[in-house]
């Protein structure tokens, strides 16, 4: 499966502020690809930057196998594109922006149009100034769906949409997905994104904490309580194939988000001394996001690894770690 | 709720989004100041006056886009009437900010006003030119409250910026139609206060009504439906555009509005001028016409890109990646069309209508009358279509567009006027904002404004402003001038001679019936100071500079008395040249080249008739009594300090040489008369000390005269010059002249005064062989207009023979 879009250590930086810093990424082709981050982390200056409004301080990227520094007006007549806040001509009615967009695409548009405005029920003779939020919403997604892009971005599409639509539409990219088109979301609707994401990549602080495909994700992070009977005591370490995410202490008990911990690591923390007991969970993604951005302090690093330093009582662990600690 | 907290709060918010315009009213009013005191200080009073009366015309226009259409477009006025606020105290607060701005813009234009006026010495008066102020406040608060009642009544604010366009025109054009003789100023200043007074009640309701809950009526729900005769029909025909067309059909119906009202803005005072063949309309119409065309050029312009600009519109075809040089283009189309149609019925109109549609001239003049509108249109609309690209906010850029519109061509006509740049430089600075916007259209799409952004544009900006400058640039650091050192020396020169320095007086044989006036020729020939010449009148008040001379009044006036011969009147003309030249010894006939013609025609009559009828005593007294006027009029010209003067000897001198060389001169003259004309023609010192003396005076006349002197001029003599911008360096030029002329005067040798000669004809700009003898003498305009091609001719070395007693006929 080729990759769509590669991004390679792309930098942005304005005045006073590091937005990206050294930004890997790899979104393979007919994938539906979620990127996650807290407000600030770069989100949208990726998204940006991919699809050439924004040209990157350093790295190289491509899109549709093309520069968006120099091949942007190619790309973005490739690609569906819908921003946070998308831009229509509030003075149009729903079917006059529709015809008028169809004339910057090849035939079939709108028709294609057409179907998604009666699906999501918008009225067609409206002026978009009149419409809802959420019905604008639907006609930024129907315009942006219907030239059937070989991929679509779409930087937080549902906010605005009623939950029923934002779940069927969420489902609409699994089915695109299918059909070799590539889906890149950039949204808060952790949840929603969990249903439907092959693939997830969460950036905090401008850099790529974590980067995989939903299945090993949801296979190999869970969250772990450690029951212990002093709340002083130092815990010892996990082996060298054991990342901490996070780590949160409430009184005699730890608790982490922590990437592959097997039978054989909770066996080893069991039989040490002052261990009560140790629980096991596979961890959400929204508990995994959480974990990238809240427990952990992002420290720039070559491969973004989490394991912990061997030697190191756990319980420090939680305001160094997120660096390539190796033991 | 602390009330008054809360109105002081307003407030602060109120003028804060006022600060900016204000300030930038301010900084655009100094440039045009600025550039109006290096062009020409003394001839743009209407300028000037302009400036003052439109800064707060300007602001007064603009404060209800800025306060209430700027506030409602980003969403602020509704969560300002979310707030626990009165609305009446928003409105209170915004009308106040409104008025205590547009005093605070009226202070600075009357600073501004004031300190150009005093910079550029105009007079004394702080209004030096009649400017009514009282109806220009008065009109300034009518357009205040038409701009807060159109921007309250009509939601979009480009509209109702026309709207308020509008009614200033109509009511401009309805109070010129309907002034009333004998009470017009009364009757303008009710007018206008009742017109405010009523446009603040409908702005009052219409601010209640925008700050009130909504309520659905029924021409809201046509506008939700969004029912139109201009868009329906091709869109039920479902039919696919090809991008062009459906990208100016974008444009077309986006700002059908705006393009509606500014064709009708453009067209109205256009076609009310062209109804009219006898141009009899009231005097402030034509005015008024002017002002709303070119306001409406200015608009056509800002609704290029403006029109896209609100919220961020342009990003729906971004999000596309529609081509930028596709936007552009179809951009520009609508409002390039309108114009071409502006021009297009001008020419029809103009062809109808001018005064000289039946002289030969009709079709010079209509091509003459569209070129010059055309090129006015193109600038206008050139550098607005830019200036929207830059400027993101729509309010802003409609109250700008004029601004900038204005000082665009203001620097134009300083460029053609006082930098001298040539046309088609000026033509091709005017294609550089549409390359800057071509150029920026991709970054103006994408919202990139980032440095790249701001440094190219400000890269064309210096472009635009730099390269009608570059030709007067190259003469400034190319043009050659005097050394330093003969600065010092003339300088020195200057200040030991003005002691010496004797002013020529006017001899004249005009009747009482004509006066002094009537020498105009005088004044434009001399140049001299208190006759429109080079040195102001502030300057003669104070005492003038070194050398300066003054043109005394004639003593007296020819009076020809009645029923008298030829004869009679030839003998009183003499006998009244005599007097005066008795009177003073610097006595000169300077202007009324009629005093030498009957001089030396008295004298050439007398030698004929004594050749042909014989020698009588009455013949051979009027033959000395003439040449004995010249020599006095000789002996005179060269004791002043005037170049014009000394050409003026040189020319009588030159007479006389001829004169001597004709056969039977000497027994005419007799002994002691001829010896006088041989001493006098034989004074070669004397002769180039007069020339020195009057270079120097005339040079220093032309360095203490102010920096705008209309021409180059020396001593009178305008000094034709080639190259851009030679009017701001005319001191060094005249200084490298009068240096020259001075190298000419004091050549030792020959080789050396032809080389000189040849140096001095280059910067004087005429042929060196060109000599300045002509058919007509005494003809004070003859020749080349250099006083120095007379100077070592063929009359100068016979003049010389006589000195050395080597005088042969």
């Amino acid at each position: 499966m080729s990759d769509i879009i590669t991004a390679n250590g792309l930098e942005m930086r304005f005045p006073g502020c590091e937005a990206l810093r050294g930004i890997n990424l790899c979104v393979p082709s007919g994938s539906v690809f979620a990127l996650l981050g807290e407000n600030g982390a770069g989100k949208t200056t990726l998204i940006r930057i991919l699809t050439g409004f924004q040209s990157p301080t350093a790295g190289q990227s491509t899109v549709c196998g093309f520069d968006p520094s120099r091949d942007a007006l190619e790309i973005r007549k490739r690609i569906g594109y819908v921003s946070d806040q998308p831009a229509l001509y509030d003075w149009m009615r729903v079917d006059e922006i529709g015809w008028f967009t169809a004339s910057f695409y090849p035939d079939g548009f709108l028709e294609r149009y057409g179907e998604s405005i009666a699906h999501f029920e918008v009225p067609r003779n409206r002026k978009i100034r009149h419409l809802s939020k959420g019905q604008k919403a639907k006609v930024a997604l129907a315009l942006a769906l219907a030239h059937d892009p070989e991929l679509l971005i779409l930087d937080e599409p549902t906010s605005g949409l009623d939950p029923h639509v934002r779940r069927e539409f969420m489902e609409s990219m699994v089915d695109r997905a299918v059909t070799g088109r590539t889906v890149l979301i950039s949204s808060h609707q952790i949840a929603e994104v969990e249903r439907v994401a092959d693939m997830v990549a969460i950036l905090h602080q401008g850099k790529v904490r974590l980067m995989d495909s939903m299945t090993n994700l949801k296979d190999t992070v869970s969250e772990v309580t450690i029951s212990l009977d002093d709340p002083l005591i130092a815990l010892p370490r996990f082996g060298n194939q054991v990342e901490v995410l996070s780590e949160q202490s409430a009184g005699r008990q730890r608790r982490m988000v922590v990437r592959g911990f097997d039978h054989s690591a909770q066996e080893s923390i069991e039989s040490r001394s002052g261990v009560i007991g140790v629980r096991s969970r596979p961890a959400s993604l929204e508990e995994i996001f959480i974990a990238c951005t809240r427990g952990i302090v992002a420290v720039p690093t070559e491969d973004d690894r989490f394991s912990l330093p061997s030697n190191e009582p756990l319980g420090k662990r939680s305001t160094v770690v997120g660096g390539s600690h190796e033991s | 709720m602390n009330r008054r907290l809360v109105l002081k709060r307003l407030c602060w918010k109120e003028f804060r989004q006022l600060w900016p315009l204000i300030v930038m009213l301010a900084v655009i009013g100094l440039l045009f100041q600025v550039l109006v005191l290096i062009s020409d200080p003394s001839s743009t009073n209407l300028l000037r006056n302009l400036l003052f009366l439109g800064l707060p015309g300007l602001f007064a226009a603009g404060v209800g886009a800025l306060l209430v259409g700027q506030e409602r477009d980003s969403r602020t006025l509704h969560w300002m009437a979310s707030l626990p606020i009165l609305k009446q105290d928003i409105i209170r607060v915004k009308y106040l900010a409104a008025i205590v701005g547009l005093a605070s813009v009226w202070i600075v234009s009357f600073v501004l006003y004031v300190v150009s006026n005093s910079v550029s010495r105009i007079g004394q008066n702080v209004f030096p030119y009649e400017v009514d102020i009282s109806y220009g406040i008065l009109y300034s608060i009518f357009l205040l409250t038409v701009s807060f009642a159109t921007a309250w009544a009509i939601r979009s604010t480009f509209v109702g910026l026309l709207a308020l366009a509008g009614i200033a025109l109509a009511y401009t054009l309805a109070t010129n139609l309907v002034s009333i003789p004998k009470i017009a100023d009364v009757f303008t200043s009710v007018a206008l206060i009742s017109v405010s007074a009523v446009a603040l009640w409908i702005g009052w309701l219409a601010a209640l009504n925008a700050l009130a809950p909504a309520s659905p009526s029924r021409f809201a729900q046509r506008a939700v439906e969004g029912i139109s005769f201009f868009d329906r029909s091709i869109v039920d025909h479902r039919t696919v555009q090809s991008p062009w067309s459906a990208l100016i059909w974008q444009f077309a119906a986006q700002n059908r509005a705006m393009l509606f009202g500014l064709a009708l803005l453009f067209f109205i005072p256009l076609l009310i001028f062209s109804l009219d063949p006898t141009h009899n309309h009231p005097p402030g119409l034509a005015v008024t016409g002017f002002v709303f065309a070119f306001v409406s050029i200015s608009w056509l312009g800002v609704v290029t890109f403006q029109g896209d600009n609100l919220h961020q519109r342009i990003r729906f075809l971004s999000d596309r990646g529609i081509a930028p040089k596709t936007i552009w283009l179809t951009r520009q189309t609508v409002p390039i069309g309108i114009l071409i149609v502006g021009i297009l019925t001008l020419a029809i109109l103009a062809a109808y209508t001018m005064p000289s549609a039946r002289n030969s001239n009709r079709s010079q003049s209509i091509g003459l009358l569209v070129l010059i509108t055309s090129c006015l249109m193109w600038t206008i609309y050139s550098v607005t279509q830019w200036m929207s690209q830059v400027v993101r906010s729509p309010v802003i850029a409609a109250i700008l567009g004029p601004v900038v519109a204005g000082l665009s061509l203001a620097y134009g006509a300083f460029a053609l006027d006082t930098l001298e740049t040539p046309i088609w430089i000026l033509a091709l600075a005017t294609f550089i904002p549409m390359i800057a916007s071509w150029r920026m259209t991709r970054h103006w799409m994408d919202f990139r404004m980032g440095k790249s952004f701001w440094f190219e544009h400000t890269g064309w900006l210096a472009l635009a402003v730099i390269l009608p400058a570059i030709p007067f640039f190259i003469v400034y650091c190319t043009y050659p001038s005097m050394p330093r050192s003969e600065w010092v020396t003339f300088s020195a020169d200057a200040r030991r001679m003005s002691a010496n320095n004797r002013n020529p007086i006017e001899i004249n044989l005009l009747t009482k019936k004509e006066t002094f006036g009537d020498l105009g020729s005088a004044s434009d020939i001399l140049g001299l100071p208190g006759m429109g010449g080079g040195v102001d009148d502030a300057e003669m008040a104070a005492g003038g500079a070194a050398g300066m001379v003054a043109v005394g009044e004639p003593s007296e006036l020819y009076e020809l008395p009645e029923k008298t011969t030829l004869a009679e009147e030839r003998e009183l003309q003499l006998e009244f040249i005599e007097r005066q030249l008795s009177a003073v010894d610097n006595a000169m006939p300077l202007s009324a080249y009629i005093v030498g013609k009957r001089l030396m025609g008295e004298a050439m009559l007398a030698r004929a008739r004594m050749q042909d009828d014989g020698t009588t005593e009455e013949l051979l007294q009027r033959y000395q009594r003439t040449i004995r006027s010249i020599l006095r009029i000789i002996r005179g010209a060269r004791s002043t300090s005037n170049l014009k003067t000394q050409q003026v000897a040189d020319e009588y001198e030159a007479w006389l040489v001829q004169e001597l060389r004709l056969p039977g001169t000497d027994s005419f003259l007799g002994s002691e008369l001829l010896a006088a004309a041989i001493t006098q023609l034989g004074d070669k010192a004397g002769r180039q000390n007069a020339r020195y003396r009057a270079l120097v005076a005339d040079w220093a006349k032309s360095q203490a005269s102010s920096r705008s002197s209309p021409d180059h001029t020396l001593g009178g003599y305008t000094i034709p010059t080639t190259g851009s911008g030679t009017r701001l360096i005319s001191k060094r030029h005249v200084s490298t002249v009068a240096w020259r002329m001075k190298q000419y005067l004091m050549a030792s040798d020959v080789e050396a005064r032809n080389q000189a000669k040849k140096a001095l004809a280059r910067e004087w700009n005429v042929p060196g062989s060109q000599f300045g003898w002509t058919a007509t003498p005494y003809s004070m305009n003859s020749g080349s207009g250099a006083p120095w091609t007379n100077w070592f001719g063929d009359w100068e070395r016979q003049a010389d023979a006589y000195a050395l007693g080597d005088a042969t006929k």
